[in-house]
């Protein structure tokens, strides 16, 4: 067994499967690889980082849960991006069954002069980006945020490539429409 | 170096954009760019896009990395005691069946009951010993024609 060592000579998948055998250690160095990437995905996916604090602790809770199914079909990358995506999806779908009804996700989009025009350009790109479907956001902040390719993309989506490529370009057509909104 | 006059398509100009597009469709694309103002401009269009989305800034502070880690580590702990659990179930089981297998075996005897056993063994042969004089007393079965020893004496009670 390859030694661990702090400075990344063990690949991701050696580390997953030091995990699987026990070694705890091996899981706690993948966290800190990957926490920030899947923080900053998920921040973007959920709109707000409280809760998605709590969805990247349940998609690490659960990825240490299905070590043993890990079979390196995929990267451990792109099987973790999966897991967050399954996880801040079904957080999505928590909240509005919670919420039904008091949620207008699409048809809030400010005006101007009545004050939004100040808000933060952060946060209106985050306003705009949930304002978009789910499948567009997740295509969208996979590509342009986790660098992802397109055939990455299409394993974590598990769709074809050319969905892929339709869906990205539907997606930024879309974000495009609702920027203009916020005058961007 | 041959250039494209039609316009490619928006979905391949962003696979140029996004690098996907394969060396020699790649250099095509870029040779157009240079003469189209429009396609130039659909390129702009999605350099803003990456732009803005760029711009979201999100870093897990060390107290946020901290709970996450002290969170898997509940995770581990939980998985290491249902693991305890699991066996300690197993290793009972194990030494339930052997205790049975033991006592079942044919031509041992068997050990002295325990004290604490002595009231349940009474009990369980009581069915198999009513010829005793307390056996028959409480299932009743007393010999026509012979006083009811069951009963109390009355005619010394009168006196």
């Amino acid at each position: 067994m390859p030694q661990l060592n702090s400075h990344g000579g063990v690949d991701d998948l050696q580390l997953a499967q030091q995990a699987a055998g026990g070694n705890h250690r091996a899981f706690h160095l993948l966290v800190d690889r990957h926490g920030q990437r899947l923080y900053r995905l998920a921040v973007s996916l959920i709109g707000n980082p409280v809760d998605a604090e709590d969805v990247l602790q349940e998609t690490f809770v659960g990825a240490f849960k299905a070590l043993a199914k890990f079979e390196a079909r995929s990267s451990v990358k792109t099987w973790l991006t999966r897991i967050l995506l399954l996880q801040a999806a079904k957080w999505r779908r928590d909240r509005l069954g919670k919420q039904a009804g008091a949620i207008e996700l699409a048809d809030d989009v400010p005006e101007g002069g009545d004050g939004h025009a100040q808000v933060d350009r952060g946060v209106d790109i985050q306003a705009a980006l949930q304002k978009l479907g789910e499948e567009h956001r997740q295509v969208l902040l996979l590509r342009e945020m986790q660098q992802m390719s397109y055939q990455e993309i299409a394993e974590v989506l598990d769709v074809p490539r050319g969905t892929v490529e339709s869906r990205l370009h539907r997606a930024r057509a879309d974000l495009r429409e609702k920027l203009k909104a916020y005058g961007k | 170096m041959k250039i494209v006059k039609t316009c490619p398509d928006k979905l391949e100009i962003a696979a140029y954009y996004d690098g996907e597009l394969a060396a020699d469709r790649a250099q095509v694309v870029r040779a157009h760019l240079v003469e189209c103002q429009a396609c130039r401009a659909e390129l702009d269009a999605l350099g803003l896009i990456s732009g803005s989305i760029s711009s979201v800034k999100a870093s897990l502070s060390q107290i946020s990395a901290y709970r996450l880690h002290r969170r898997i580590q509940e995770a581990m702990d939980q998985n290491l005691l249902g693991l305890a659990r699991r066996v300690c179930a197993a290793a009972a089981m194990v030494l339930l069946a052997s205790s049975i297998w033991l006592v079942s075996q044919p031509g041992r005897e068997s050990p002295a009951a325990p004290p604490w056993t002595d009231a349940s063994m009474a009990t369980l042969s009581i069915s198999s010993d009513v010829h005793s004089p307390a056996g028959a007393w409480y299932l009743g079965d007393v010999r026509a024609g012979e006083p009811d020893a069951r009963l109390p004496d009355v005619k010394n009670v009168n006196d």
